[in-house]
């Protein structure tokens, strides 16, 4: 627990709040760059922005409930090849944090001048849920904020991933956290970090205890970790055994969007995108021959066990995977199910802790005798 | 024909230990079944996860891994990054219900010439009682 202070927003409005909190941040601290959720021209989405002039962040909305793309993959795209030689204030959901963390550690990010800000989230609609309200001119945000975050509560139209999501409170990782949930009233700031404690030290922010807080995160966390457990043992009974997968999968046209949006994905030469895959007609002939038949295209069930080999021990169930499925398929579900088990064979969370290395680039001599 | 099995397996074999091995047992005129198709590579570390799907959904059987004993990796520490995937593949297969016993990770040392033919058989018969495995048999993956 890092030091706790109240923020006193004076619109009702708590995009409006948040955005001159992020503004005064700013000022006292120098900082002339910010990425945060904003509303893109066209006004009925939202995306990760990278803001320099002020005046277009009266359309900026950190707590739309969206999700369309990881800012975690946005920020590898910014700072992968060198760090950002300004300091740049990131306001981003818990997941996408983790998503920063898992890709700082495999050398996609530089962390370096970026201050992270993020919040208790109860979740993000679909993408075209959202885009559908926006167009019909309904004030989502509003709604959102009254039902379901000051609330703690999500409602029907809530993504399945946040639904189950046991992480949602900003860890931590983030410089500043910002909370909703048992707050004594009114908004929680805390510093989790040094830059955070620095970066706050420099506004005039009143102490609070928020003494409830911590149990009320570990309630609903609990809630959901049970919830989660009941729907392990259903996706168990869908997809056990060769024959379960190929009926979960059924519907997979080897499109790999999947792969494109997931952050943990970073390869820039993926095996599933390479050579290895440009075949002869030799080898249709040959599998046609051994089997009888080859269903086309073929290797769809080979890419999905391919990837949860390579990436589910840094899976942070984000969910966009089922989100980029253009034949709804719940990959998340199924990816999340695997990972558990990959990553508790390492007692390794990604997310958690930027000095744990990932189970695959590390090894303890002392390990897995049962293996050999 | 059809009232015997006969196991088809997969074997991934280090070019510094286990291969030798494989081939001291054919210098030195063992037997062991000749079920096992050897594929040798430059280390049980070079052995990416997707190679071990690809054997088995082409029909493989069984598969198994053969490396230097901890400590003697010629490449300083491929076997323990091994022994990871190994434990990865191992729980993906667990969660999913595909039959982990089919794959086999072994330590065999240029010298174990007796080891290898020894576990060939053994992992043989193993995978002789699992029977045959349903993985590569399904035309639509």
């Amino acid at each position: 627990m890092g030091e706790r202070f109240l923020l006193k927003i004076k619109d009702k409005d708590l995009n409006k709040g948040l955005k001159d909190f992020l503004l005064q941040v700013m000022e006292k601290n120098e900082i002339s760059n910010l990425i945060v959720p904003l509303l893109i021209p066209s006004k009925n989405n939202v995306f990760p922005t990278f803001v320099k002039n002020r005046e277009l962040l009266e359309d900026a909305k950190p707590i739309a409930p969206v999700l369309p793309v990881s800012t975690a993959t946005m920020i590898s795209k910014i700072t992968r090849l060198s760090p950002s030689p300004e300091k740049i204030l990131v306001f981003l959901k818990p997941c996408e944090l983790r998503g920063i963390l898992e890709l700082t550690k495999f050398k996609q990010i530089t962390l370096d001048n970026l201050i992270f800000v993020s919040y208790d989230c109860m979740g993000a609609y679909k993408t075209d849920f959202y885009e559908e309200a926006l167009s019909g001119g309904k004030d989502i945000d509003s709604e959102y904020v009254s039902k379901n975050l000051m609330k703690g509560e999500q409602d029907d139209n809530i993504r399945d991933a946040c639904k189950l999501c046991e992480n949602f409170f900003s860890t931590a990782f983030a410089d500043i956290g910002i909370g909703f949930i048992g707050t004594d009233g009114g908004i929680l700031i805390e510093a989790h970090t040094e830059k955070g404690k620095e970066v706050l030290s420099k506004l005039s922010l009143e102490k609070t205890k928020a003494k409830e807080r911590d149990e009320r995160l570990e309630k609903i966390s609990k809630d959901r970790k049970e919830k989660w457990e009941k729907e392990k043992e259903e996706i168990k009974k869908e997809a056990t055994g060769i024959d379960g997968l190929v009926r979960y999968f059924s519907k997979c046209i080897d499109c790999h969007n999947c792969m494109g949006q997931c952050p943990i994905c970073f390869c820039k030469e993926c095996f599933w995108e390479s050579p290895t895959f440009e075949f002869t007609p030799l080898n249709f002939l040959g599998w046609a021959e051994k089997k009888g038949a080859v269903k086309l295209p073929t290797d769809t069930i080979f890419f999905h066990l391919g990837r949860l080999s390579h990436m589910s021990t840094s899976c942070i169930a984000c969910g966009l995977c089922s989100d980029a499925c253009p034949m709804d398929i719940k990959v998340y579900e199924l990816f999340h199910l695997v990972a558990d088990d990959t990553q508790a064979a390492f007692d390794y969370k990604p997310g958690r802790d930027l000095e744990e290395e990932a189970p695959l680039v590390t090894f303890k001599e002392d390990e897995l005798k049962e293996l050999g | 024909m059809a009232d015997k099995f006969e196991p088809k397996l997969v074997g991934f074999f280090c070019n510094w230990c286990t291969s030798s091995a494989a081939d001291l047992a054919g210098t030195s005129r063992m037997q062991y079944p000749p079920n096992i198709r050897p594929i040798r590579v430059m280390c049980s570390g070079s052995v990416d996860l997707a190679y071990i799907w690809r054997a088995f959904l082409e029909g493989a059987d069984g598969v198994i891994i053969g490396g230097c004993h901890p400590g003697d990796c010629h490449y300083v520490s491929g076997n323990y990054k091994a022994r990871r995937r190994i434990k990865i593949f191992e729980t993906i297969m667990k969660t999913l219900g595909l039959d982990e016993k089919r794959l086999w990770l072994r330590w065999i040392s240029a010298s174990e010439g007796k080891k290898f033919a020894e576990t060939m058989k053994e992992f043989t018969e193993h995978i002789r009682e699992l029977g045959p495995s349903k993985i590569g048999k399904n035309w639509s993956i």
